[in-house]
């Protein structure tokens, strides 16, 4: 690792912790929304912020010429991981507030999405849109509604996962765009 | 996620989302899902499955309380729940917008006792069809249908102008047709009557010429039964000169008959010639127009006249060649004195 720039070392370690991932900056992103999902599973009021952090003193170690097993490489950032979250529960102890998650700061105004919802509603194609309407509308049992569609329970969730992922990104855009033309 | 997880794993993970599992359990989820791609991917959709359960209230008391713990603790996890409440909304929205519009549709559809009956009167088709699309029409609203049917009328209105008009102009330019041929009928039976005219004129105006001169020959000779004198000059082109270079012809008394005789300029040669004899003073003595070519002889040209045109003074002679377009040009002049 010392032979290789800081850059290229934190390019290998992202390579060795997302191999399947087609590029560097889906590397990271994956990554980061690993570490993300391992601090809000564990209850803290701002993961996204614990990730980045752990990231940062991820790069500082490599520039700092710390060789990290590519064999393991997990083994070693969730070392960093829990640290961090360490530090982040005595903070949070000794500063003695309780932060309620509804102080933090708030998502759009529903009536400013409405119209992305809309539009990225009728972009799905009808079956798929039936499909969702059913499962969140419909009062019936999500066994049953697996059971309708041929489907298992696992692959039901799944199916409505991509569904919603798909529309999440839609949504996103729409939102960014949005707030481009407003801006 | 390729494999199907097995009852084991999905309860792992329930329990590992809920809180209930052990630091030790805790640590070997995350130790995996940090390095198992398809482990984290089950995670996120039993997650994704919990929040639906969140938000449409499946969940027992204790699993909701539990449900609440994570999902209240962090921004990233009310994104979640906030996402699907709101997909949940758009679709109540869009379905209860769907039902409307089928409403309305419905609205305007047919009944089916007020289809056409089969095996009725025409007439009384004609009457039910009528009276559906009356009904169709209120069933719109006022404003819509009294837009619609201010525009229809307007529609009917100009679509009558139009024809009309239309009609109305093709008749005129029929109308200015049939006249135009007609006048150039009546121009093309003009023109052939006056070329046909014009034709017999000149045929006649050569005979009469022709006539005149035979009469003029014939009056001259007639005047004199006695033995005439005629009197001949030959006359070569000239350069005017008052008083001078012109040939002078001595009438006697007994001389009744002039024949001049004029010498015409080889070319260029024309289809007939006029000549004009007057004073130099500018009185015209005698003319003759349209002579043809042919009487030209040996490049003379000749004519007898009575001596009476010629009293005693100075005279002149234009002969004007004239083509066959009718542009006469001044081949020659000739001059020649009387002296009695």
């Amino acid at each position: 690792m010392k032979t290789q720039s800081d850059s290229a070392a934190f390019d290998t370690l992202l390579q060795a912790l997302e191999p399947e991932a087609l590029s560097p900056r889906e590397s990271f992103r994956r990554f980061r929304t690993r570490l993300v999902r391992l601090f809000a599973w564990k209850h803290c009021e701002d993961p996204e912020n614990l990730a980045d952090e752990t990231i940062s003193r991820l790069v500082k170690n490599i520039q700092a010429g710390r060789e990290i097993s590519l064999d393991h490489p997990y083994r070693y950032v969730r070392v960093i991981a829990r640290n961090v979250f360490y530090e982040y529960l005595r903070a949070k102890e000794k500063s003695g507030i309780e932060m309620d998650v509804d102080e933090l700061p708030d998502l759009p105004a529903p009536e400013e999405t409405e119209d992305c919802w809309t539009l990225c509603l009728a972009q799905l194609s009808p079956d798929k849109r039936e499909f969702l309407e059913k499962y969140f509308l419909d009062s019936i049992d999500r066994e049953q509604f697996a059971r309708e569609k041929g489907l298992t329970i696992n692959a039901l969730r799944l199916t409505v996962f991509r569904y919603k992922a798909a529309l999440k990104l839609c949504i996103e855009n729409c939102i960014m765009r949005l707030s481009k033309v407003r801006n | 996620m390729s494999v199907e997880p097995s009852q084991e794993t999905e309860e792992l993970i329930t329990r590992f989302l809920s809180g209930q599992l052990s630091e030790e359990e805790r640590n070997a989820v995350e130790e995996r899902f940090l390095a198992d791609d398809d482990y984290f991917a089950q995670l996120l959709v039993m997650e994704d499955s919990l929040v639906d359960d969140y938000v449409l209230g499946r969940l027992t008391d204790e699993e909701r309380n539990n449900a609440d713990l994570l999902f209240r603790s962090s921004l990233v996890e009310k994104r979640e729940v906030r996402f699907t409440e709101d997909l949940i909304a758009s679709l109540r929205r869009a379905r209860e917008a769907k039902e409307e519009r089928t409403r309305s549709k419905k609205k305007r559809t047919l009944d089916d006792g007020e289809i056409v009956i089969p095996k009725t009167s025409p007439w009384l088709q004609s009457q039910v069809s009528l009276n559906l699309i009356a009904r169709g029409l209120r069933g719109l609203p006022k404003a819509f249908s009294a837009t619609a049917g201010l525009v229809l009328l307007l529609l009917i209105v100009g679509s009558i102008y139009v024809v009309f008009h239309y009609q109305r102009q093709t008749r005129e330019l029929l109308a200015q047709r049939a006249a135009l041929e007609r006048n150039i009928q009546e121009v093309h039976e003009k023109l052939s009557r006056e070329i046909q005219d014009s034709s017999e004129l000149g045929k006649r105006l050569d005979l009469e010429n022709k006539m005149r001169t035979q009469a003029e020959e014939a009056l001259a000779l007639s005047r004199n039964r006695e033995p005439r004198t005629v009197a001949s000059v030959i006359l070569l082109p000239t350069i005017f000169e008052r008083g001078g270079g012109s040939k002078i012809i001595s009438l006697d008394a007994n001389a009744t008959l002039l024949r001049l005789g004029l010498e015409v300029p080889a070319s260029p040669p024309y289809p007939t010639y006029n000549v004009l004899i007057k004073t130099f003073d500018g009185r015209e003595v005698w003319s003759r127009d349209s002579i043809p070519a042919s009487q030209i002889k040996q490049n003379k040209l000749s004519f007898v006249l009575s001596t009476s045109f010629f009293p005693y003074n100075d005279y002149r002679i234009e002969l004007l060649g004239v083509s066959e377009n009718g542009d006469s040009k001044v081949v020659a002049d000739y001059a020649f004195k009387v002296r009695k």
